[in-house]
């Protein structure tokens, strides 16, 4: 293979394996935000990959120092999407916490009341297509 | 600062970075091992991680293997220990992701099996799980216990005896 072959293959793979830790978190989304369903989630997995993708950024920043400016794009807007879609994670599930601290409840059965409450108001609904689709919730 | 100050710096961050990225998932399968409860987790997060992980890897060793033949102009290090280390990064941070995510899924995939077999909603199962295991350890004093009752705490739903 020459070496241009070779820097095209790796790049290819690096996008590829961007993109899906980029949209990692997505699914967990879904699911948290469909079953309302925080509790077997841990909060350290939140916090860690919060800080983990900020200093990325920062390492993105460094390369842009150097003049790195295609690298450090790519690390920049993977880092930073993923950054955000931890923080929603983690904000909701603090707000889980503490709701369910205020009512003295565990965080499971404060879940377990939103997501009953929520059958209860969707009783009457038509189930639409859009929630049959739903590997996410598997 | 001078270019070299700048790449220390970025391996510094880079390091640290790394570290945290490679024990993200730590906590999550730890917890997710003990409660045996993953009704909250979704199958597609743990499924792109060890997607994305295992492309990193092959990633990672490719680009060392093909590391000679690149005449790389853009690398502004000639400082080989630095190079060493910005190669092997990416291999070892996402093995260490791979191994915990591949138990997560493991547990995951044992827990919905375990589910369909008793007719139960896998949330229902993780319940009775969590249940059985704070009736274990409930009235225990040693500090295993002590752990155990507060991993599983969040994830307890019904504290009356079954």
């Amino acid at each position: 293979m020459t070496a241009e072959q070779i820097t095209l293959l790796l790049t290819s793979l690096s996008s590829i394996a961007a993109i899906f830790s980029a949209i990692l978190f997505l699914p967990q989304i879904f699911k948290s935000f469909s079953t309302k369903n925080t509790a077997d989630n841990s909060i350290f997995l939140f916090i860690i990959t919060f800080t983990a993708n900020l200093l990325w950024i920062g390492f993105g920043i460094t390369l842009l120092l150097q003049d790195k400016i295609g690298d450090a794009a790519n690390l920049i807007w993977q880092n930073s999407f993923v950054a955000i879609l931890s923080l929603i994670l983690l904000i909701y599930k603090i707000i889980h916490i503490k709701n369910a601290r205020k009512l003295h409840l565990t965080e499971a059965q404060y879940c377990l009341k939103l997501s009953s409450e929520k059958k209860q108001k969707n009783i009457n609904k038509k189930p639409s297509k859009f929630r049959n689709f739903s590997w996410w919730k598997k | 600062m001078d270019l070299e100050n700048i790449i220390i710096a970025g391996l510094i961050i880079s390091t640290i970075a790394g570290v945290l990225s490679a024990i993200a998932f730590i906590p999550q399968t730890v917890k997710s091992l003990v409660t045996k409860s993953t009704s909250g987790l979704s199958i597609g997060f743990v499924i792109f991680g060890i997607t994305a992980s295992t492309i990193w890897i092959i990633w990672g060793v490719l680009s060392s293997v093909f590391a000679s033949a690149l005449v790389n102009d853009s690398s502004s290090t000639t400082n080989p220990a630095i190079l060493a280390a910005q190669t092997a990064a990416p291999i070892w941070t996402n093995a260490l992701v791979l191994i915990w995510s591949l138990a997560l899924l493991f547990s995951k995939i044992r827990n919905i099996n375990i589910s369909k077999k008793q007719n139960l909603t896998e949330q229902e199962y993780s319940n009775l799980q969590v249940t059985k295991i704070y009736y274990k350890h409930k009235d225990k004093k040693s500090l295993h216990s002590k752990i155990i009752l507060k991993i599983i705490k969040s994830s307890l739903v019904q504290k009356e005896e079954l």
